[in-house]
């Protein structure tokens, strides 16, 4: 049995004063090198609960402790984000203007790594996702599923213990999607990092080990 | 990547805004080299002649707006030279005409035996200097504008003509574009027989110079005693000429400040969604706001390059254009650019800096 790395209590958010009610009363308990699935409409809630995990949001109520943090608590919240979870957004959110390498080092800001190790490790990455004869190439040079391979790759970039993906096959094609979740599935395996994924479409959810159904705010069936 | 080479990459997403910002903070920049030059020179110049006259004080005509409208009668010279505290006094005219395409020709006057006082001991460049009643030393510049060599005859009005007996150069603007003549001369010109615009006081070593001041204002009410020290504050044209400088200096700041800002305002609301996923990466907010100073800093860095050309061209050709400033440029004027640069992008900043330290990065991430 692994040791728990995400534990929610009674999470409550709400959006506009109160009048939307986002998250409502969630309890989730997530193990090390678990690979879930949470699988709910569009505004069920899910995508705020992803940002809840990673520390982008606050909530109204409840507790969140990742990767022995509480996040309620916890100062440094910028450190926790940048050592302890990586996202992967619907929309990759990569900076155009810089090339696959710049944008894998961009999280490396901060680090203790030198700049020589920041692209040795920038580099190591790239090629993991496939992606190192597209090092030089700029954003918008790469296709829609090579940009989510190197957004893959820039979440890795401080080796946390969570990556956190809101819809990353949203905007695929089924094949380049299906490339993606074995990408994901085998960093899961490799690299032993813990992953929650945040979508809309069974299939995709299916790649994960544990299924968490949403809806209105609250946690409906668990697979 | 450095982070440096991140800021300059930020910069040159939009590479013609970037250019316009900083010639916009160039011009800025460029306007404050100009008008404060001008301001020093003609400070500076005005200094270098109460110095040369080595007086501690002088006497003017009370309520006058500058030297050249003052005018007070020549026998107060006598007068003062009575006090104890009184090394030595004398008078001088200093007069501003008009000579056809010329408006404004300087002549000073003084007795030939006080020439000294103007030209130091040395010699004139060029001739002898002035002993009679109907000579004129001329400056470089002078003879330059009005083509006159050692000589030549020189016409300063109506029946009014002298002898070019010298050309001069003494750095000082005001006198190189002028000319001297006898203190008779100075005073037919300028239509102030028996009179004088200033006497200078120089007095005895352990002298009570405020005493003395007081004194003579005393006894004689319309007269004003200046420190010499003093004098360029008093000098109303001067002073409104450096408000100028000034008024005009800080309208190109606040001008150069909105250009920054507007700039740096507009590239972050259009990396709003940039921020947010910076956020979300880890970056703290201090990394963040670094890197907006740092494109601010790298913009006006580019301003005060491109103001300092366009200064020293716009100082030069103003220059070039008029009799009386000297071109001459100063460090302290150029470090007042520098950091008039370093505020304008530290102000130019500040806004775009609070609004990115409000961004929500959950909302951010998602900003069309």
């Amino acid at each position: 049995m692994n040791d728990i790395i995400i534990k929610i209590k009674n999470l409550t958010k709400t959006f506009d004063g109160g009048i939307i009610k986002a998250l409502n009363g969630i309890n989730l308990e997530v193990q090390e090198r678990e690979f879930v699935a949470i699988i709910g409409p569009s505004g069920c809630g899910k995508s705020t609960l992803l940002n809840m995990i990673g520390g982008l949001d606050m909530p109204d109520s409840g507790e969140v402790f990742v990767a022995g943090k509480d996040l309620l608590k916890e100062r440094d919240l910028a450190r926790f984000r940048s050592q302890r979870v990586g996202f992967i957004f619907q929309l990759h959110n990569l900076i155009p203007t810089l090339s696959a390498l710049e944008n894998v080092q961009i999280p490396m800001f901060g680090s203790r790594l030198t700049k020589s190790e920041a692209k040795r490790k920038a580099y190591r990455l790239l090629e993991m996702v496939g992606l190192e004869e597209r090092m030089e190439s700029l954003v918008p040079q790469l296709s829609s599923g090579e940009r989510q391979r190197l957004a893959i790759a820039r979440a890795l970039a401080n080796s946390p213990q969570i990556i956190l993906a809101d819809e990353p096959t949203g905007n695929l094609d089924v094949q380049s999607g299906d490339r993606i979740l074995r990408l994901l599935q085998l960093i899961n395996k490799q690299e032993e990092v813990t992953l929650v994924l945040v979508t809309h479409s069974e299939s995709v959810a299916k790649a994960a080990n544990r299924i968490i159904y949403m809806l209105d705010g609250k946690i409906w069936e668990e697979l | 990547m450095s982070f440096l080479s991140l800021i300059i990459k930020n910069l040159l997403r939009n590479k013609i805004r970037s250019i316009l910002t900083s010639v916009g903070i160039g011009i800025g920049i460029a306007v404050v080299i100009t008008f404060l030059t001008f301001a020093t020179n003609l400070n500076q110049s005005y200094m270098d002649i109460i110095n040369r006259c080595k007086g501690d004080l002088i006497v003017c005509q009370k309520a006058v707006q500058d030297i050249t409208s003052s005018s007070i009668d020549q026998d107060y010279i006598h007068e003062i030279k009575r006090y104890k505290e009184v090394e030595k006094a004398y008078g001088q005219i200093i007069t501003n005409i008009s000579l056809r395409d010329i408006p404004s020709f300087l002549i000073f006057g003084i007795d030939p035996e006080d020439i000294d006082i103007y030209l130091g001991s040395e010699k004139p460049t060029l001739g002898k200097k002035i002993r009679h009643k109907g000579e004129i030393m001329i400056g470089k510049i002078a003879s330059y504008t009005f083509r006159k060599k050692v000589e030549d005859l020189m016409e300063l009005g109506p029946n009014k003509r002298f002898k070019v007996t010298g050309i001069y150069e003494t750095g000082n603007a005001f006198l190189d574009s002028g000319g001297i003549v006898t203190l008779r001369d100075a005073q037919e010109i300028a239509n102030l027989k028996g009179r004088v615009s200033a006497i200078v006081i120089d007095s005895k070593m352990d002298a009570d110079t405020r005493r003395l001041s007081s004194m003579i204002e005393v006894t004689f009410p319309d007269l004003l005693v200046i420190r010499s020290s003093d004098f360029i504050n008093t000098q109303k044209e001067v002073k409104s000429i450096n408000r100028f400088a000034w008024i005009f200096s800080l309208l190109a700041i606040v001008i150069g400040g909105i250009v920054v800002m507007n700039t740096l305002i507009m590239s972050v609301f259009e990396r709003t969604r940039e921020v947010g996923i910076l956020i979300a990466v880890g970056w703290r907010r201090g990394r963040i706001l670094k890197m907006i100073w740092g494109e601010s800093l790298i913009l006006g860095a580019i301003g005060f390059v491109i103001g300092v050309i366009l200064g020293i061209v716009g100082v030069l050709i103003i220059a070039s254009t008029s009799t009386h400033i000297n071109a001459s440029f100063h460090l302290g004027t150029f470090l007042i650019a520098l950091s008039v640069s370093l505020v304008l992008s530290i102000v130019g900043a500040l806004y775009p800096a609070y609004r990115t330290s409000k961004i929500l990065p959950a909302i951010a991430i998602r900003y069309e």
